[in-house]
């Protein structure tokens, strides 16, 4: 598990760090050599998405999704517990919801055989990754509710952890 | 219209069970589609908005969220605070005045508020705390210094601002830079009225000679270096914005690395980092543009529109009243969501009574900043007392009142003259 969360977290940073590297690379063969990187663009637009999915499970996992918790200093405990296990569950089965609505998608991408206009990459194989990561990131919630399920049962006190609003753009 | 007030009541009930913003978005936009159209039409919109997260000018979101912590790990914040100290340390509450203009230099290469929150309150609290400053009087100019991050360009917001509303990134960073230096004006004025009502919060540091002061300039050419090619090449016509935030990252890359700075560990933290950030700022987008499509269809933007020439309010009363509800909303809500919710209502409202839509979104960054430092939710206290767990929020809290005046008082000024904010687009020709 933490092998397979740390595999996910390197081709994340990896596919980041190539973002960066190919937009550079754009810029100075364009500026200095004349002409840009050949597919530059659309291998950027394909890293992207492998970045933001591969590492949505990981936010997710992470607790970074911003959530409004103002209340939770006024709720009771278990109360509170309770509260993070039945929103893990609905976030999760939004995901799962999302993660099908995608791999329909894909199933079409695949039939029209899309591909990229100009290394003609396939986007099928992409938009399926994107639909295998949402499902990951669906069971992430779904593990979450039930871990805080069985702590709302069993009396355990809640840890504030899971879903605790740090980090944004602003 | 009913639909749109239904589906508000919809999100803010799943936002109170602690259901993320973007996914409590992205339900009522979905439902609330399907409900207006169809099932299939709502089931195609919202696959799309998943695959298509991946468009090209999208880039520049993670791009510019990589120079910013690229830049915090190089520690050229603390280089600023030192540039800043040579020159007005000696002065009766300079160690905050320091910190106000280092916010601001360090603004110019990162484009968020918390970064610059996390990499200050590190370098200027110690020293404050060293002289004796007012805990409260320290932390409260760190916070508010630090919204500085997001209205002096490069800015994350910013960004998303212009995607979401279709203006250019170019014209809005421009528009930015004015009103950052006057926002640092007040900030300063701020911090001058306390010192001179209690200067025992804010005693002077130590004096540098002339030697110092030029030792101590010549230490930040790697900001200004940086500043200089991303903008440089922005309005030079060098490069697009999505381009401008790659050069900036590899350029903050290369500092960081020249540094010695980063080990392969470090790296890969910055980059998964950098990663979880944008995936996390990404559904809110896609949450937020689902949540926008429905409220089109809603006829709630054009019932706003109607209720303002009905009752004839002036564009300015609108304005104001708007710039109000932000403030208000700004103190229990994370800035970012308050923004992606509000400005698919306000924004076709505030254009269509012939407001420039860039001095707008200027506008909409100031509100936010307010709402980074406004309790009880105010994102740039959190990470002050993530950072210092010693200084009690209360004290935080204590703290960011005069700042706050200031920030009313500049919210003032610009809605009274527009031009501070649209000279420099103008001039540029954007």
């Amino acid at each position: 598990m933490k092998r397979f969360e740390s595999l996910l977290s390197y081709v994340a940073a990896a596919a980041l760090f190539a973002m960066m590297v190919l937009t550079f690379a754009d810029v100075l063969g364009r500026k200095f050599l004349g002409n840009s990187l050949v597919g530059a663009v659309e291998l950027t637009e394909l890293c992207m998405l492998v970045m933001i999915f591969l590492a949505l499970p990981l936010a997710s996992l992470a607790g970074e999704h911003i959530v409004f918790d103002l209340l939770d200093r006024v709720m009771p405990p278990r109360l509170l517990t309770l509260q993070q296990s039945l929103a893990n569950l609905l976030t999760g089965l939004v995901f799962g919801a999302a993660a099908w609505l995608v791999w329909r998608r894909s199933v079409r991408t695949f039939e029209m055989g899309d591909i990229t206009a100009r290394l003609e990459i396939p986007l099928g194989p992409f938009h399926r990754m994107v639909a295998a990561m949402l499902l990951l990131t669906a069971l992430v919630h779904l593990v979450l509710a039930a871990r805080e399920a069985m702590r709302a049962t069993s009396g355990q006190p809640a840890v504030p952890a899971a879903g605790a609003s740090t980090g944004s753009g602003s | 219209m009913i639909e749109g007030l239904l589906g508000f009541a919809a999100m803010f009930v799943l936002m109170a069970l602690r259901v993320p913003i973007a996914v409590a978005m992205g339900i009522v936009g979905f439902v609330g589609f399907a409900l207006m159209r169809s099932w299939p039409a709502a089931m195609s919109s919202a696959a799309g908005e998943f695959t298509d997260i991946g468009a090209y000018t999208l880039s520049v979101v993670p791009l510019f969220v990589l120079m910013g912590n690229f830049v915090t790990r190089a520690g050229m914040s603390r280089d600023l605070y030192q540039a800043a100290y040579a020159f007005i340390g000696h002065r009766r509450g300079g160690l905050a005045l320091s910190t106000i203009a280092a916010c601001a230099g360090f603004g110019a290469i990162c484009g968020s508020s918390l970064a610059t929150t996390a990499t200050m309150a590190r370098v200027a609290m110690p020293e404050m705390q060293r002289f004796n400053y007012s805990t409260a009087f320290a932390a409260g100019s760190v916070c508010a210094g630090a919204t500085l991050g997001i209205l002096i360009p490069p800015s994350v917001i910013m960004v998303i601002y212009g995607i979401m509303t279709e203006q250019s990134i170019g014209a809005l960073f421009a528009a930015g830079v004015i009103p950052g230096l006057v926002a640092m004006g007040f900030y300063m004025l701020a911090s001058v009225w306390v010192t001179s009502r209690h200067p025992e919060y804010g005693p002077p540091g130590e004096r540098a000679s002339w030697a110092e002061r030029l030792k101590a300039m010549r230490s930040i050419w790697g900001v200004v270096l940086l500043f200089a090619i991303v903008m440089g090449g922005m309005y030079g016509g060098f490069f697009t914005p999505t381009e401008a935030a790659g050069v900036g990252a590899m350029g903050g890359f290369l500092f960081a690395l020249a540094r010695r700075s980063l080990t392969l560990p470090v790296l890969r933290d910055v980059l998964v980092e950098s990663a979880r950030t944008s995936a996390m700022l990404f559904l809110i987008v896609i949450g937020a543009s689902l949540f926008a499509n429905f409220l089109n269809f809603t006829e709630l933007p054009n019932a706003l529109k109607e209720f303002v020439t009905q009752f004839q309010i002036h564009p300015i009363v609108v304005i104001i009243a708007i710039c109000a509800i932000y403030v208000v909303l700004g103190t229990a809500m994370e800035s970012l969501s308050m923004m992606l919710l509000t400005v698919p209502i306000f924004f076709p409202l505030v254009t269509s009574l012939g407001f420039d839509p860039v001095w707008f979104g200027i506008l909409v960054v100031c509100v936010i900043e307010i709402s980074l430092i406004t309790p009880p939710v105010g994102m740039n206290i959190f990470v002050l007392s993530s950072v210092m767990p010693q200084v009690p929020t209360t004290t935080i809290w204590r703290g960011v009142v005069p700042f706050i005046v200031a920030d009313i008082l500049r919210m003032s000024v610009l809605i009274a003259f527009p031009a501070i904010t649209l000279f420099l687009p103008k001039w540029l020709g954007l």
